[in-house]
């Protein structure tokens, strides 16, 4: 196992137990990203790309094979175990963005640094910080509501960003927004990957995000079909 | 702490469901707490009521003695005893007491009575009922011949204070003994029993007509409810071996006791009805608001949120509703429980009748006030904020234990 590697796979299989079918959705992955890497993954729909992003990021469990996250082991886990992985080394970007809808933006931000138990000066600095740099330090106290599809959609990048995990996985980040939000968006995560060494890894139907990323996986019926690296 | 400002405002955020719940409860509570502290109050006032006009906190009597019956099962030495009394407790009030029955006759009728009362003018003023429910002449004041009887019994003798009448009793060897008194007092509890049946006459006179001198059938002490059980344990040791016995007021009054009992178990029926109205109220809206936010648990696992982060969330949700509604209850409870203190409750108009009510023969005839106390509000309060925590926890246990990207697909 190499300290590069962010993410490694090994023979991943998921097997949906559905009724007495069994819908196959990963037939046996071998995938590993480099730390700092901003990478994508595509595939028709039904490819198995959600379900391997959230087998990366320990929402789900892997039939069989290996996992690991940043040189952890992620099957054997705990419940709890698995969720101070997340907190610590990954952040999550949904098509939906699911901010949490109680909270404003400063709040949904803050509640990850809160989480790890950042003291409340500390916290307060780096979520301007960062809403600062999604451009959004005007919008902080707007509940979810109260915000465009692209603007929750940064709050939710920001609140990936902020407690600088080593990993980002974000599943199909701007399907749901125009292209030049879209754009913007794109180009802010890519600046955050360079200038935060964050590793991105992206599934995606978008043929911008394709073209930005500088790796791409390709995914067909649950195996990879093309790894091509620009 | 952003935690429990969530839980805050996801309450807010279903206001009508988070209300409704939150007054249920609270109102329910408020009502429990009232009933409860009525309820003490009342049973508090029967047992004194009895005590008072039935026997005292500590009875003592001759080992075996049973009330009316048996004339030469009598305390011989009640000086001693009453030094005794005074040494272990200077506080406590005594009385001595010569029972039997007998009956009375005027010249327009008769009636029997239960129970005689040789009482002791001086002491008996201070620990009896009776005085204070005289309607007519005066409580036993020292002169040879004066009775006290109720109104029932006057209005079947045709008595009023003055009237000559004829007293036949039997004495300690059974012999028929009869003697003319005069009608000293008159007095009305409103209970049917005692005021037909029983009568009150000097201590002397009857231990005279009983040929007892100096004998009495018990000594009753005074002090409060609560102390009594510690006296009686005390006297006890201290009697030993005189061929006395000394009873609590329970032992004494075993049927009143019963029915303070079922009293109590009335209470268990309400608690229940409340346990019912908490878990149903809670449940319903904890179950409800996990299963209408099992995806918003879903994103906040994704963050890092702990299963048991989430339990914390959840269950500080319904610990807020079960406060507030505890609040809102103590706060109608009391304010119940107060304004009802300051003007009482006549049973009359709780039973409806007019006719005198009695239970296990004491007259429950005075107002009924509640009894507010510290303790009452703090257990029954605990109870409910215990079963709303309870009631929560398994639907937060649900959202706690799912898989994440289960609650994120929902
Ligand atoms: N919970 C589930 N139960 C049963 N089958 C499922 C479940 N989730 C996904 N699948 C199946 O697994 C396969 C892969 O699904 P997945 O959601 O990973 O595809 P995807 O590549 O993300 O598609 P899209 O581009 O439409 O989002 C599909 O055939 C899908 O029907
Ligand atoms: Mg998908």
């Amino acid at each position: 196992m190499s300290e590069k590697n962010i993410i490694e796979l090994k023979n991943v299989v998921k097997t949906y137990e559905q009724g007495k079918i069994a819908v196959r959705a990963l037939r046996g992955i071998d995938l590993t990203i480099k730390k700092g890497e901003f990478a994508a993954i595509c595939g028709p729909s039904g490819s198995g790309k959600t379900t391997l992003l959230n087998i990366i990021g320990c929402l789900d469990d892997a039939t069989e094979g290996e996992v690991s996250v940043d040189g952890q082991r992620t099957g054997t886990l705990s419940k709890t175990a698995r969720a101070d992985l997340r907190l610590h080394k990954i952040g999550f970007v949904f098509q939906a963005y699911n901010l949490v809808p109680v909270l404003t933006a400063f709040e949904n931000v803050e509640l990850v640094l809160s989480l790890q138990g950042v003291p409340r000066g500390e916290r307060t600095k780096r979520v301007k910080e960062i809403l600062e740099e999604v451009g959004l330090i005007e919008l902080s106290s707007r509940r979810p509501a109260e915000m465009s599809g692209g603007q929750q959609q940064r709050v939710a990048v920001a609140r990936a960003v902020v407690a600088k995990p080593a990993l980002i996985l974000a599943d199909e980040p701007t399907a749901n927004l125009d292209s030049v939000t879209g754009k913007t968006l794109l180009e802010m995560m890519h600046r955050l990957n360079r200038e935060h060494q964050i590793t991105f890894l992206f599934s995606t139907h978008d043929q911008m995000v394709m073209e930005h990323s500088e790796r791409l996986i390709h995914i067909v019926d649950g195996s990879v079909a093309k790894d091509e690296r620009k | 702490m952003l935690l429990l400002k969530m839980a805050l405002r996801n309450l807010w955020r279903r206001k009508f469901r988070t209300i409704i719940t939150i007054t249920a409860i609270g109102v329910s509570y408020g009502l429990l707490i009232f009933f409860v502290q009525f309820q003490t109050g009342g049973k508090e006032q029967m047992a004194n009521t009895g005590i008072r006009m039935q026997a005292g906190h500590v009875v003592i009597q001759a080992s075996g003695y049973n009330l009316d019956k048996e004339l030469d099962q009598a305390i011989k030495d009640p000086g001693t005893v009453d030094r005794i009394i005074t040494e272990t407790d200077s506080a406590a009030k005594v009385a001595w007491r010569l029972y039997t029955t007998g009956s009375l006759r005027s010249s327009d009728g008769s009636v029997l009575l239960d129970r005689l009362v040789g009482a002791q003018p001086d002491r008996e003023r201070h620990v009896s009922d009776f005085p204070k429910k005289l309607i007519a002449g005066t409580f036993l004041s020292g002169k040879p011949d004066e009775i006290v009887i109720g109104a029932a019994a006057a209005k079947l003798l045709q008595a009023e204070v003055g009237t000559k009448l004829q007293l036949s009793v039997s004495d300690v060897n059974g012999g028929i003994v009869k003697v003319s008194l005069r009608v000293g007092g008159i007095y009305k509890t409103g209970g049917g029993t005692v005021d037909r049946g029983y009568a009150l006459v000097n201590l002397a006179r009857l231990q005279k007509l009983l040929r007892m001198p100096g004998e009495i059938s018990q000594i009753a002490i005074f002090t409060d409810l609560h102390s009594s059980r510690g006296l009686a344990q005390s006297l006890r040791e201290k009697l030993k071996g005189r061929g006395l016995e000394v009873l609590h007021w329970q032992e004494a009054l075993p049927t009143l006791y019963q029915v303070l009992l079922v009293d109590t178990a009335s209470m268990y029926i309400f608690l229940i009805i409340i346990f019912f109205i908490v878990a149903a109220g809670i449940l319903n809206s904890v179950l409800m608001s996990v299963l209408e936010r099992t995806r918003g648990f879903g994103v906040l696992k994704s963050l890092g949120m702990r299963p048991s982060e989430i339990l914390q969330l959840i269950l500080s949700e319904a610990f807020l509703m079960g406060l507030l509604a505890v609040i809102i209850g103590l706060a109608a409870g009391l304010t119940i429980s107060y304004i009802v203190s300051r003007y009482g409750i006549d049973p009359k108009d709780l039973a409806g009748g007019e006719q005198g009510m009695e239970a296990a023969g004491v007259p429950m005839t005075e107002k009924m006030y509640p009894k507010i106390t510290a303790w009452s509000c703090v257990w029954s309060s605990i109870f409910v904020m215990v079963l709303t925590l309870l009631s929560a926890l398994p639907p937060s246990l649900r959202a706690a234990k799912i898989l994440p990207v289960k609650a994120i697909r929902e």
